[in-house]
């Protein structure tokens, strides 16, 4: 469903992809490993169609992504995929509900509608506590159930995590990392996490190695 | 004698015989080796010959007549002590993984990607055994895990070392 | 502790050095119009007394802007201050360093502005020249001194947003001794009790300070009640995040607002003055007055648009990763500067008529309030329009702020 041909990608004088390719299937969970540097989210941008790479092709469901013009690619990435940041990044001043509603609100759909779906989705992340509260005063584990929320709320084909477990502690982030993938799977939505957590890693279905910027020969694709 | 102390560490609780003693060592250390029927027994007569547990009566149920174990005040002694003593952290290296590549060298690299994928899928197992929510096999996966990831880091700073020493 | 001063000087990064020019170059063109304008304060011609007013008016929005400026670069500072507390500086030695850098630079550029004044104004007025140097110095001094005070509260208190402490009586204070002030300096006129028509001008300048700083706080109260209207109604995800922006920070809002929102105020109040009499070649310079009073406030508002953006750039370069368009997010800054500048303005224009006309109740014909509305209409949309240029202007600041490398290594 969304495939990698041959993509380079060159950041200043470092060689930041080359010439990977994969091929991702629907409803598939794919972790992304290898030490730091080694261009695992440059790789997880190159897909997400939030950087065009150099060289090489990006296809999501037959069609190129790395050649559509800017307010195409903006669109794209509202509609067919989620992000999961690192760190959340929530914006702070709205509360948990509204940070949830907001790629809903950029759709275009009605507020009161919008405020409704999110609450559902809190409810299904076990968080509905928190939908008043603003992002401040939510904990770690909280914040990353919330930022789940938020990526999975528009029904995307694909849901980019990178270290989606990053800033918890273990048991925390097990449980958040559970919550996504439980989700993603019930709702057959293909996930793409970067990790250099080999444990994070086991919880995907299929493991894509990264060293150098490249697949190293023999390693799984 | 570390079989011998989780007996006695079950029949704690209350007096048991052997196949109980087997199902709940099987239970509560979910993720080790089941305890095979005839070691048992075997640790069960050692244990009454030191002192650290009697034979407590027999008891019927629907099937054969079961031989009954409870422990002895010294076997508490013991198993306090047991309990307290703090396990000597691994003083020597000894691991198959690691001898392969101490002795190939260099030319462990392609058995190294190999062994990574090996210790994936055994991860990959693991975790989805932690779904099941049972404690004692969650408390299980998560040692088996935290070790094998103990390896697979191992094995990616090795490939790293191997990769500096050709460059040098 | 000059030493040290000394020390970090000499390190000091790109941004930091504009600061330090800003801080300078707004204190000295502050010093020559504080001084000529009480070089034409005249009792007996009150056309040069109103153009004096004028730039005095204009030095206010200059002054505001090293207040500004000093806020600049902040990040970095704090970061130094703090690895200043850890290496064992006391509140007191930060405070004292904070102080001295931020009086340096205003005592250096009202030196310059002041030596323009008196190459112009050989023949002198000169007496109100120290005076000035040492208000702008003080005020420099006071402004680096609070730019550091997280860090002093905390050597680790690198500011994570805060919630924003809500508007004070303290506010409302400020604000009625400075109108007091002003009143006194009006009523007594040339009949002051200390140096004459100078005492006077002194006073005034002081109360309209005063003024100014409490009725800037207050209208966070303004600010914050209207964003939560508009947080309550809003239809577009843009409206939405505007106004939950401005509700989360008013008082920033209100600062860099206070010279727009002065603008307004004097200019309705000179229209509705405008109405009734004469004066006109006073009321034009205090026009064009207001006109530079605008661009001043642009610089501000500039300033603060940046600031702004570095606290948002996280949270909107995740927003544009997620397939947010960099012309949605730039909505969001227009209608930031709509909910924060339509009451300001509003509020502004109206009261500004309402001076004129309640302190000439008994003269005052129904038939000059067209003209006042009309010009506090205009006043109203000028001092809008300045906020939402500003925001439109700051889309390549935004573009920068959205370069996905925000979000790398965390």
């Amino acid at each position: 469903m969304l495939e990698a041909r041959n993509v380079s990608k060159t950041y200043g004088r470092t060689k930041a992809l080359a010439e990977v390719s994969l091929e991702i299937a629907e409803g598939e969970i794919v972790a992304v490993t290898g030490p730091s540097g080694a261009g695992k989210s440059t790789l997880m941008h190159c897909l997400a169609g939030v950087v065009r790479p150099e060289s090489g092709e990006v296809v999501l469901d037959g069609r190129r992504i790395d050649t559509l013009v800017e307010a195409e690619l903006t669109a794209l990435r509202r509609e067919s995929f989620g992000i999961v940041f690192q760190f959340g990044e929530l914006v702070p001043e709205l509360t948990a509900a509204e940070n949830v509603a907001l790629p809903l609100l950029f759709n275009r759909r009605d507020r009161r509608e919008a405020m409704a779906t999110a609450a559902e989705w809190l409810a299904r992340l076990n968080v509905s506590d928190c939908a008043d509260q603003r992002i401040g005063e939510l904990s770690g584990g909280q914040r990353q159930r919330v930022a789940v929320a938020r990526a999975l709320v528009t029904g995307p084909r694909v849901v980019f995590a990178d270290e989606p477990t990053g800033s918890l502690d273990s048991t925390g982030g097990e449980q958040v990392l559970r919550a996504l993938l439980d989700t993603a799977r019930a709702d057959r939505t293909a996930v793409v996490m970067v990790t250099h957590d080999n444990r994070v890693a086991a919880y995907a279905d299929r493991e894509i190695v990264l060293r150098d910027g490249a697949v190293p020969a023999g390693a799984p694709r | 004698m570390s079989t011998g102390h989780v007996l006695l560490g079950l029949l704690v609780e209350r007096p048991k015989h052997g196949y109980e003693l087997k199902k709940e060592h099987d239970h509560r250390l979910a993720g080790a080796k089941p305890l095979p029927y005839g070691q048992v027994y075997a640790t069960l007569q050692r244990l009454e010959r030191d002192g650290f547990a009697e034979v407590s009566g027999t008891r019927q149920e629907g099937g054969p007549e079961r031989t009954v174990y409870s422990i002895t005040d010294g076997g508490r002694t013991e198993l306090e002590r047991w309990l307290n003593t703090v396990e000597p952290p691994a003083p020597y290296v000894t691991s198959p993984l690691f001898s392969r590549v101490a002795v190939a060298g260099t030319a462990a690299d392609g058995f190294l990607m190999r062994q990574r994928e090996a210790h994936l899928a055994r991860m990959r197992e693991l975790t989805a055994q932690k779904a099941s929510d049972v404690p004692a096999q969650v408390l299980a996966a998560d040692y088996a895990l935290q070790h094998l990831d103990a390896d697979l880091r191992w094995i990616e700073t090795a490939l790293a070392r191997m990769k500096e020493d050709d460059l040098a | 502790m000059i030493d040290v001063l000394r020390m970090l000087n000499r390190g000091r990064s790109r941004p930091e050095r504009v600061r330090a020019w800003l801080v300078m170059a707004g204190a000295g063109v502050a010093t020559f119009l504080l001084c000529t304008a009480v070089s034409l304060v005249d009792v007996r011609d009150d056309g040069a007394s109103l153009t004096g007013l004028g730039l005095a008016l204009l030095a206010l929005p200059v002054a505001g802007l090293v207040h500004q400026a000093n806020r600049l670069a902040s990040a970095t500072r704090e970061r130094r201050l703090a690895a200043l507390r850890l290496a064992g500086a006391t509140p007191g030695d930060v405070r004292r360093l904070g102080a001295l850098e931020g009086g340096g630079l205003a005592l250096a550029g009202s030196l310059a502005g002041a030596a323009g004044y008196v190459l112009t104004h050989l023949s002198g007025p000169l007496p109100q020249v120290p005076v000035v140097l040492l208000l702008m110095t003080a005020a420099g001094a006071v402004s680096g001194l609070r730019a550091g005070r997280q860090v002093i509260a905390s050597p680790l208190g690198v500011v994570r947003r805060a919630r924003v402490p809500g508007p004070r009586v303290r506010d409302l204070v400020v604000a009625v001794s400075g109108a007091a002030l002003i009143a006194w300096g009006a009523v007594v006129r040339a009949g002051f009790p200390i140096a004459g028509p100078y005492g006077m001008a002194l006073v005034m300048t002081v109360g309209m300070v005063l003024l100014l700083v409490g009725v800037t706080m207050a209208a966070t109260w303004l600010i914050r009640a209207y964003a939560v209207r508009a947080g309550a109604r809003a239809r577009s995800p843009e409206a939405l995040l505007a106004a939950r922006l401005v509700e989360a920070n008013p008082r920033a809002w209100a600062r860099a607002l206070s010279v727009v929102g002065l603008a307004v105020f004097f200019g309705a109040a000179s229209g509705a003055q405008q109405a009734a009499t004469g004066y006109w070649q006073a009321h034009a310079l205090v026009d064009v007055a207001l006109l530079l009073a605008l661009v001043a406030a642009a610089a501000a508002l500039v300033v603060h648009q940046a600031e702004e953006l570095i606290d948002l750039r996280r949270s909107f370069a995740a927003l544009a990763a997620a397939g947010v368009p960099e012309r949605s997010l730039g909505g969001v800054l227009v209608r930031q500067a709509v909910i924060t500048s339509l009451p300001v303005c509003a509020v502004a224009a109206v009261s500004g008529v309402a001076v004129v006309v309640a302190s000439a109740i008994d003269i005052y014909q129904v038939g000059w309030l067209g003209w006042a509305a009309g010009r506090a209409l205009v006043m109203t949309g000028v001092g809008v329009l300045t906020a939402v240029l500003v925001a439109l202007a700051a889309r390549p600041l935004l573009r920068g702020a959205l370069r996905l490398e925000t979000l790398r290594g965390g």
